[in-house]
């Protein structure tokens, strides 16, 4: 249990054109990608935001919207549902 | 006299009404009426009794049609689709109707309330301290609504082409992350059969699901390797299947099977033994598994 099992990846902003912002999309650049057909491999895959809590407790928040403190912080991206 | 007014009307003549419609098939007033219906049985008697009459004329009058044979074609010419050439009054006259007296919807409807299919039954129930008889529905809501078409447990169960037995997998969660297992079967829920083997990894025989799970390519020959039949999802569900030594000491069989080929195969328990993780430069999207 003592490996990493997730990618790092960070929140680049959210889904938003000149004026509105979306938040139930958010952006992520995941480390080592950085061309379009390596994405495939990450669709699907959930993510969560990690922090620590009062007496050092690691908190995942996973299914809802990032909150705006998110962005340009590290997110992890797990590596199910998996598809190989 | 309980739905349709049975009344042929002369043309020029009033229509007839709802209470006039009554009136009429019971041939009494109205005072008449409220009288007779004060009286629970008079009233019954008088219902069933115009009913059966109803219920005779169409008898009597289902022998005759029979014989008549095919009905005319349609005495009302088509002027443009949907409109006839005469009114309603005209094709009463031109197809007869003042000849043609049926009476069959009254005796449908009384048929139809006459007929009362029982909702409940009474059921004795035993024991002093059970609570006496009980009221039991004859015709229950179902207790199962399926989602889609089929219930789960037809489901068709898909299992990715990269899987045989006997190939590797990674675990990625539970208490098991990161550890490297094989594969035996595909059980009947579409779940999973691994083992460690436990006395390599840790990892008991258990159920996985295919999306918790990377395959790797690395496989084991396990074909001759027996897998019992009790190994199924009910097996796994219950706690009492699994206290029974018995079946314990098959399980155990299982992982000495395995543990043979392993052994046969240079490095592999080495690899199983250790841990998958991502290191610093290994990008998953680029590992090939």
């Amino acid at each position: 249990m003592s490996g990493r099992l997730w990618s790092k990846a960070i929140v680049a902003g959210f889904n938003q054109g000149l004026w509105n912002q979306r938040e139930h999309t958010a952006f992520l650049k995941i480390e080592g990608v950085y061309v379009q057909d390596k994405i495939e491999f990450y669709l699907c895959k959930r993510c969560a935001y990690v922090y620590k809590a009062k007496n050092n407790t690691e908190n995942p928040t996973k299914s809802d919207n990032f909150c705006a403190k998110v962005i340009g912080q590290r997110i992890h991206v797990i590596l199910f549902p998996s598809k190989i | 006299m309980l739905g349709k007014i049975e009344f042929r009307r002369r043309r020029g003549r009033q229509r007839m009404r709802w209470l006039g419609g009554i009136t009429n098939a019971m041939d009494m007033n109205l005072s008449g009426l409220l009288e007779l219906v004060m009286d629970r049985e008079a009233w019954h008697a008088t219902v069933h009794e115009k009913a059966d009459a109803g219920n005779k004329a169409k008898k009597v009058k289902m022998v005759k049609r029979v014989k008549k044979g095919k009905p005319h074609r349609s005495r009302d010419p088509v002027l443009v689709r949907g409109i006839g050439r005469y009114s309603p009054s005209a094709m009463y006259s031109r197809k007869a109707l003042y000849k043609r007296k049926y009476s069959a919807a009254k005796s449908e409807v009384e048929k139809q309330k006459k007929v009362r299919v029982l909702a409940t039954v009474t059921k004795p129930v035993g024991g002093d301290k059970n609570g006496g008889p009980r009221v039991v529905k004859l015709r229950k809501m179902p207790g199962y609504y399926p989602t889609e078409d089929k219930p789960f447990s037809k489901h068709v169960r898909k299992l990715r082409a990269s899987i045989t037995p006997g190939t590797v997998l990674i675990i990625l969660t539970g208490r098991h992350r990161g550890k490297r297992v094989v594969f035996l079967k595909q059980l009947g829920s579409g779940l999973l059969l691994v083992t460690g083997p436990a006395s390599l990894n840790q990892v008991p025989l258990h159920r996985t699901h295919q999306k918790f799970v990377i395959f790797t390519s690395t496989k084991i020959d396990i074909s001759g390797v027996k897998i019992p039949e009790h190994l199924t999802d009910t097996y796994f569900k219950k706690k009492k299947l699994q206290k029974n030594t018995r079946s314990q000491s098959s399980a155990r069989l299982i992982r000495s099977q395995i543990l043979q080929r392993i052994k046969a195969v240079p490095q592999l328990q080495g690899y199983l033994r250790s841990v998958f993780a991502i290191i610093n430069g290994i990008y998953p999207h680029k590992v090939v598994f």
